[in-house]
């Protein structure tokens, strides 16, 4: 038989239930999305050809 | 006593919570003028963006709104790692990755943006509760987004595998530019490289935070840009992957650039993208 929480377990889940959902709708704060023609950079389908240099620092 | 202990446990997540979600539009926080806090892939085709980088990179997508307008998140494992934003009310925009800088006062950094002679693409605008953006085309044309954002995001140390640690200028006027990304980011410049008669600039403020080099005169092709880079373990193995995915390889990985470390290739829609190994 499964006993009913108490009213005090209850509200302890709604309000982790609350907590959770409000601190996974922040976690969408990520992110900037505005949208933008910023034209194409890259026409067609080859590279620079010479590359030198890159990453540094880590 | 175990009533007490509820309720507290209640105030501390909600004061928890509350405090999360309703920070003031001034609590931004300082973060070093000049790092790349995010990138965008502005593209035509949102569903095949998602099969692409989910395909090729293991990225995860969750579906949520920038104002009124639907905007992706993609994340690798639980960190947040891009945007997808759906370009197809511009008639005629192309596909472009947006890499966003840090800077400490945007609508200050448009002035110097304007100043120098490049222009506004998006006016600087409060996105709440994130940051506050705008997005311009710099002295060459280059697009670039300008981010002071609400709540920090982690400086990686190291970089993490299929998440971007790099960009990279192409110029056409590679002296305009470092002059130009001296005064808009207060960077200092060192020369890494001068192989093939090609000088590559590193930028850095506290640390290194982008490469700078100037396009050879035969690469007509090319406009100016920021390439990002994202850290692949094995780039041969994941560029092969590429075109059965919907998208091309550019520059295959070959043992002259950086030991056959390097690739780049297109997306789907067309935004280029670099796929790199570090160290190399």
């Amino acid at each position: 038989m499964i006993s009913s929480p108490s009213p005090a377990r209850r509200l302890l889940i709604v309000a982790l239930l609350l907590a959770a959902t409000l601190v996974s709708s922040s976690c969408n704060s990520s992110g900037l999305g505005v949208g933008v023609n910023a034209g194409t950079r890259w026409g067609g389908s080859t590279g620079p050809g010479v590359y030198v240099g890159g990453p540094a620092g880590y | 006593m175990r009533n007490r202990l509820t309720i507290s446990v209640v105030a501390i997540l909600a004061a928890a919570a509350a405090g999360v979600v309703n920070a003031p539009a001034s609590a931004a926080v300082t973060i070093e003028t000049g790092r790349f806090v995010w990138h965008d892939l502005m593209t035509r085709d949102v569903p095949a963006a998602r099969r692409f980088y989910g395909g090729l990179l293991g990225w995860q997508f969750e579906d949520v709104k920038r104002g009124d307008r639907p905007y992706v998140l993609a994340r690798s494992g639980s960190d947040p790692v891009a945007g997808i934003v759906d370009i197809n009310h511009y008639p005629d925009a192309g596909a472009q990755w947006i890499s966003f800088m840090a800077v400490d006062d945007v609508d200050k950094s448009v002035g110097v943006v304007q100043s120098a002679g490049g222009k506004v693409l998006v006016d600087a605008r409060d996105l709440e509760p994130v940051a506050r953006v705008a997005v311009v085309a710099d002295p060459q044309g280059a697009p670039l987004g300008l981010a002071r954002l609400r709540k920090d995001r982690p400086d990686m140390v190291k970089p993490v595998a299929r998440q971007f640690f790099w960009d990279e200028y192409l110029a056409r006027d590679a002296a305009q530019a470092l002059d130009f990304y001296k005064r808009l980011a207060g960077y200092q410049s060192s020369i890494s490289d001068t192989r093939l008669g090609v000088e590559y600039h590193v930028l850095q403020n506290s640390r290194k935070r982008a490469g700078l080099f100037q396009l050879p005169a035969t690469a007509t092709n090319i406009l100016p840009n920021w390439l990002p880079y994202i850290l692949v373990d094995d780039p041969q193995a994941v560029g092969s992957r590429v075109s059965g995915l919907g998208g091309q390889v550019i520059l295959p990985a070959a043992p002259e650039r950086r030991n056959g470390t390097l690739v780049i290739i297109k997306d789907p829609s067309g935004a280029p993208l670099a796929l790199q190994k570090y160290p190399y």
